[in-house]
């Protein structure tokens, strides 16, 4: 019940990010690169936010990294969740060789800490939205895939499985027809705690100065670029900071939320 | 109408190998309610899976022929396969509470056998499936809810309306009544009588329970560790058990009334 209240407060802060986001033109006082005050300004009636040290308004800039942070965080989990579904509902369903082979390629993913392949693949190519999108996508899909190979070990079990295939229904169709929507619930979990997962890391990439690049601002590089700053003016680190912590508890809150609210039902459905 | 020559299925566990059907031959006649009886692990549910070759990992079906309208469904290719299950020959399995897809309505589940073999539009497909509803006499009218929404009874019901949708000649029952209490099984029993004389069906019917033998089959073979150890007409096996095993089922049966 207390989770659910949580849930409920993350869905609701999210919801007024999304909308923030969508709206940032409308709402932010400033162009996120018009420079409206002499250097970095603390927070005033002007400027909500302070300035940073070029003299952009933090707010405005806020408004428009929310636009770039959550939508290389949505765009990165998606990527995730098609190949992880994809990869453990093949493993899963076929085992055998198949599923060794997909979940040997997962270990070895696993093995390397995935901001160092991150950071290799980013040195390869040049570091824009996109590439930082497909990046986390790629590198981040594999505790999705254990997770569906695990949710269809368990739903092959089941006899309505069985009956799909004495009814006559092939491979696919029992794949996704008959078992995807039954790990449907663990995959909405994985999809919120995956989606803060890349937000936290588009903004180490961009922290590193490997993701998003200025002018264009998202909440990492603006965490970055007050780097040098933080002593004379805190509110250009303090602002991105506590936007990310903000939007990845929420995320965190809605995924144990629906844990929670699901796993009463599976267990009901699932014996 | 379906003929069952040696056929042969093994289970590779890491203990080793488990002959669970061992060379087993006997035919279905047309019309007749045929009785397959073996205690707990005698191989009659890996039986009732091979016959539409649906016995998987770490089972394989190891030889023999399973001939139906002539053709050896050992060797069909798997498309021609799936037109035989579900069409030709159906199944009704054990427990009616995991034999239904819980994110799909009834409806859903019993017009998918009848969209897959027999391309109709989705209307004609809803028609169909409520007919097949009122055969097993649940009210059409619940034709979308889910399965969570009928008891064990009603949802076993269910399965035989999905099992009969596209009109089979051949229904496989695994223990269909096994998961019920004994008013609601009684009941499905004479579901099952109802519909085999409406549909035309000939039935195999999986037990344990010799008792069900007596009330619903015409013959029986008895199975023992994954061969068949005796065959007749089911008061003729019942009256005078050749095999000893035979007669200790009786003589259970007796002992309990
Ligand atoms: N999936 C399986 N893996 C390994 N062994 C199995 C499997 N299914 C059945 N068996 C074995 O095959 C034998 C027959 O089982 P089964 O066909 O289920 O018998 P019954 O339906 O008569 O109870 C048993 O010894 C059982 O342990
Ligand atoms: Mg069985």
């Amino acid at each position: 019940m207390r989770r659910n209240k949580a849930a409920i407060f993350g869905l609701a802060i999210m919801a007024i990010f999304l909308g923030l986001a969508i709206f940032a033109p409308v709402i932010a006082p400033y162009s996120p690169d018009e420079i409206s005050s002499a250097g970095a300004s603390p927070p005033s009636w002007q400027h909500l936010f302070g300035t940073d040290d070029l003299g952009r308004d933090v707010l405005s800039r806020s408004l428009y990294g929310a636009r770039i942070s959550l939508s290389v965080g949505a765009v990165a989990v998606v990527i995730a969740l098609l190949l992880g579904t994809l990869a453990g509902a093949v493993a899963g369903y076929y085992g055998g060789w198949v599923d060794g082979s997909i979940m040997r390629a997962v270990d070895v993913m696993f093995a390397f800490p995935s901001i160092f392949l991150i950071l290799a693949i980013q040195a390869m190519l040049t570091p824009n939205i996109y590439n930082v999108m497909f990046v986390i996508g790629l590198t981040s899909w594999m505790g999705v895939a254990r997770l569906v190979r695990g949710e269809f070990l368990r739903i092959r079990q089941l006899q309505y499985v069985e009956a799909a295939r004495a009814i006559g229904c092939g491979d696919l169709r029992i794949i996704f027809r008959h078992m995807l929507p039954n790990a449907q619930g663990p995959i909405i979990v994985a999809a919120t705690l995956g989606m803060a997962g890349a937000i936290l890391t588009e903004s180490a990439l961009s922290f590193l100065g490997m993701g998003v690049q200025p002018p264009m601002s998202s909440w990492g590089n603006m965490l970055m670029d007050s780097q040098a700053y933080m002593r004379d003016a805190p509110w250009m680190s303090i602002i991105p900071g506590l936007l990310i912590m903000v939007t990845v508890l929420s995320l965190y809150f809605i995924g144990e939320g629906v844990r929670e609210t699901l796993s009463p039902k599976e267990r009901h459905a699932g014996s | 109408m379906l003929e069952v020559r040696n056929l042969s299925v093994n289970y590779y566990v890491d203990e080793g190998t488990v002959n669970a059907v061992a060379g087993v031959t006997f035919n279905l006649k047309e019309g007749e309610i045929l009785g397959i009886l073996g205690e707990s692990g005698s191989g009659k549910s890996t039986l009732g899976f091979a016959l539409l070759r649906l016995v998987d990992r770490p089972g394989e079906i190891v030889s023999g022929e399973i001939i139906l309208n002539g053709l050896d469904i050992l060797l069909m290719p798997e498309r021609e396969l799936r037109r035989v299950r579900g069409a030709q020959i159906a199944m009704v399995f054990q427990d009616p509470f995991t034999a239904l897809n819980p994110v799909l309505t009834i409806g859903e589940q019993i017009m998918e056998p009848i969209v897959l073999h027999q391309g109709v539009k989705r209307g004609e497909a809803r028609a169909k499936a409520a007919e097949a509803l009122r055969a097993v006499k649940i009210d059409p009218a619940r034709i979308d809810d889910y399965p969570h929404q009928f008891s064990g009874g009603m949802r076993q019901r269910v399965v035989i309306a999905m099992a009969l949708a596209c009109r089979p000649k051949i229904l496989i029952a695994d223990e269909p009544t096994t998961a019920l209490d004994v008013t609601i099984q009684a009941e499905i029993l004479a579901l099952l009588r109802e519909i085999k004389n409406q549909f035309n069906l000939s039935i195999i019917y999986i037990t344990h329970n010799f008792g069900i033998i007596r009330q619903l089959c015409d013959r029986v073979v008895v199975m023992h560790r994954g061969a068949i150890v005796e065959e007749g007409k089911t008061h003729l096996v019942f009256d005078q058990p050749k095999e000893p095993y035979t007669k200790k089922l009786v003589d259970c049966l007796r002992e309990l009334g």
